[in-house]
């Protein structure tokens, strides 16, 4: 992460932030700490379907999503967010929120189309960085065939490369 | 293998129908709806952020005990029918304590978590999962509870959440 979190006050204020968890208690922890980083407005659903109805309904510029709910995983609502024809916006930042630290579940999530990975416990100054960095650093999005349709999975495209699509799991390491 | 970007900044119309080719999209940036002055401070943000979390945390005392007569339900019904829809339940509400624990200000309630959540996850399929293990997660869990509200440190928590790591890493070769 560079040195921009630290030079500018980011005004967050314009920004519609969804969050998705089983948990009520755990989007109230999200929730109060998104609005006092001066996101303006935050919207909340408690399953993967329920997320993907209030997207429909309120066009988040952010989902902050739970992976793993009663009634509808995170995944299940990443991929409705990017294909089905009804989304609201198949290119809104999904920043998938998560216990699994494993690189294998984060390697999946990034599979599915996710934006960003935060793993929990969420920290203030994590969660920050996340915003910042959908800000700073805005993914170009791909469609391979009928195989993926999200953000680029490499974090920096060289077009001189001409070898086989790899991915780089650290890409997705800590970013906070 | 690759193409050029297909749409110019800001086009946030709909992907174009796929052709068996990798198609490089540019959405909208965030950029355009945050400004990067007018905003507080990354200081002063963190100090919002972090008065906030403690708010939160005053409360999670409470229901941290809720959750766990709730465990106590479940496990005494999973003693009984030794189901996988109980089992799937325990499991969710561990997991979510797991996740709140550290953020909370209950590390051990993370770890504890972590060790049961490990055992769910990772444990060999060829052993069969044991019930007393999963009671004695839940035990633990009471007792880091009980030891923050009688103010008496955390030893006994420490020790118990050592032993259950110690026997889960044994569980899972």
């Amino acid at each position: 992460m560079g040195d921009f979190t630290v030079a500018r006050n980011y005004d967050f204020r314009n920004l519609r932030v969804l969050v998705v968890d089983d948990s009520q208690f755990m989007i109230r922890v999200v929730s109060n700490i998104l609005e006092a980083l001066g996101v303006g407005s935050v919207f909340s659903a408690t399953s993967g379907r329920d997320g993907f109805e209030t997207a429909c309904r309120y066009s988040p510029d952010i989902v902050i999503s739970d992976w793993d709910m009663d009634g509808g995983e995170g995944p299940e609502l990443v991929s409705l967010l990017r294909n089905d024809p009804s989304s609201p916006d198949p290119y809104v930042n999904v920043i998938m929120l998560t216990g699994y630290a494993e690189m294998r579940r984060v390697i999946a999530a990034r599979d599915f189309g996710i934006t960003e990975f935060l793993s929990k416990p969420v920290s203030a100054k994590a969660l920050h960085a996340r915003l910042v960095a959908l800000v700073e650093r805005p993914r170009p999005f791909v469609r391979v065939g009928r195989d993926y349709f999200g953000p680029d999975r490499r974090r920096a495209a060289n077009e001189s490369y001409s070898g086989a699509e790899r991915r780089a799991p650290e890409d997705f390491a800590d970013l906070g | 293998m690759k193409e050029k970007a297909m749409s110019a900044d800001g086009d946030k119309s709909k992907p174009s129908k796929p052709k068996g080719k990798a198609e490089f999209f540019t959405p909208t940036s965030l950029a355009k709806k945050v400004p990067t002055i007018g905003g507080p401070s990354v200081d002063e943000a963190m100090r919002r952020a972090d008065a906030a979390v403690a708010a939160v945390v005053q409360e999670f005392e409470g229901i941290l005990g809720e959750e766990l007569d709730e465990l106590d339900a479940l496990m005494s019904s999973y003693k009984v029918s030794q189901d996988e829809e109980t089992l799937n339940k325990l499991f969710r509400r561990v997991h979510n304590l797991r996740g709140q624990g550290t953020t909370l200000g209950f590390p051990l309630i993370t770890r504890i978590g972590t060790s049961f959540c490990s055992y769910m996850i990772e444990r060999n399929p060829n052993r069969p999962i044991k019930p007393s293990l999963i009671e004695q997660h839940i035990q633990a869990l009471r007792i880091v509870l009980k030891e923050r509200k009688a103010k008496e440190g955390d030893a006994v928590s420490l020790s118990v959440a050592t032993a259950l790591e110690e026997v889960v890493r044994r569980e899972l070769i």
